[in-house]
């Protein structure tokens, strides 16, 4: 018998159990089929050796008994991120200011006395000596961008040079192209 | 099993008891490792894949939802560590199982008191089993693994559709083709 793909899905719904009516021949084909599965179905079955069912169960016991099953614990994660990232600080801090005090400002020619106050004044505080470290360079660098250097002499003539320019350009007129 | 126990049991391994997973494996273990063997047709492999699936259930049971057949669910978790193995390995398709015919011819020789009728029966299984196995190799990896979950998930028409994302007719002519395959291949060595 020649079955089409809409017997085929009649027999497979009646062999699931469901209410189909099948005809004759759809319902030999059906009895047929199940025959072959069950001749086929009893070779299939391999016996499992019983060491093999043993050491499976030992590897599933040993991944139960994990920590979390093996499945890693956000919570672990955050906590041990929070304690990784609170010791990275105190080794910087201690890298950088392991004395307790200020580190001392390298002496530079020129530069003003303001950026020597401003570094000898610096008072770490002990609760906090991170977070002191950290401002005093910020200090620095403000420092760095404001701090003005004493005039030189040079600096004070190129100053009167430009004050001429601009006063002569002030009394004397740009005489134009008509003149 | 009784669908009472079976939810006693699963309910007790989702809560992390040893005994519930124990109860799984001692129900369901020796069904798995004959789908493993006749999927890869290797006793080390299916042994492997059995420690596999140990593991995997271990790790996913709590996410089962009760209401639906436990079989199914498990099932598809085996046949889906067998498609990620033939992904894995690109084993040539057709292997024969040398290390089944090694193992338990030469087991079954030593033993050879003399020709019992019991110990050639068992030769003559195992061979049937050799032959199954080497016709079962031939046939493409779908047809394969719907013969197989058929007969050891015991999985429905419907079931298997859905799982292969096809008609319940579409199975069942596939299903119907393997047999006519498997028929030939074992009557032309006859």
């Amino acid at each position: 018998m020649n079955i089409d793909d809409r017997q085929f899905e009649r027999i497979a719904r009646w062999l699931d159990g469901e209410a189909v009516d099948l005809t004759g021949d759809e319902l030999a084909a059906a009895e047929r089929f199940s025959r072959i599965e069950r001749s086929l179905g009893g070779g299939l079955d391999a016996a499992a050796p019983r060491e093999a069912l043993s050491r499976a169960g030992t590897r599933m016991l040993a991944e139960l008994a994990r920590p979390a099953h093996g499945i890693i614990s956000l919570r672990r994660v955050a906590r041990s991120a929070a304690v990784a990232a609170a010791a990275a600080l105190l080794i910087f801090a201690l890298l950088a200011d392991n004395s307790g005090r200020p580190t001392p400002m390298p002496a530079r020619a020129g530069d003003d006395g303001l950026l020597y106050a401003m570094a000898e004044s610096f008072q770490p505080s002990i609760q906090n000596a991170d977070l002191d470290v950290l401002a005093m360079q910020m200090d620095l660098l403000e420092s760095d961008i404001t701090v003005r250097r004493r005039a030189s002499a040079e600096d004070i003539r190129i100053d009167e040079l430009q004050q001429d320019i601009e006063d002569f350009f002030a009394i004397e007129p740009i005489s134009t192209i008509d003149d | 099993m009784d669908p009472t126990r079976l939810r006693a049991i699963i309910r007790s391994a989702q809560a992390g008891e040893a005994s519930g997973f124990q109860d799984l494996l001692e129900a369901y273990g020796p069904r798995l490792y004959g789908y493993f063997y006749r999927a890869t047709g290797s006793h080390h492999d299916s042994e492997d894949l059995l420690g596999e699936m140990g593991l995997r259930l271990v790790r996913t049971l709590k996410s089962y939802d009760d209401r639906g057949r436990f079989e199914p669910w498990l099932f598809r978790i085996a046949a889906n560590i067998i498609r990620d193995r033939i992904r894995r390995s690109k084993a040539a398709p057709g292997r024969v199982s040398l290390s089944f015919e090694s193992e338990q011819g030469q087991a079954l020789a030593d033993d050879l008191p003399g020709e019992s009728p019991a110990v050639e029966d068992e030769m003559l299984a195992a061979e049937s089993s050799i032959r199954l196995q080497e016709a079962l190799d031939k046939l493409d990896d779908v047809t394969r693994q719907i013969i197989l979950l058929r007969h050891f998930a015991r999985m429905s028409f419907k079931e298997l559709a859905r799982m292969f994302e096809c008609p319940m007719g579409t199975v069942l002519a596939r299903v119907h083709r393997g047999h006519r395959m498997l028929r030939k291949l074992l009557t032309a060595r006859e």
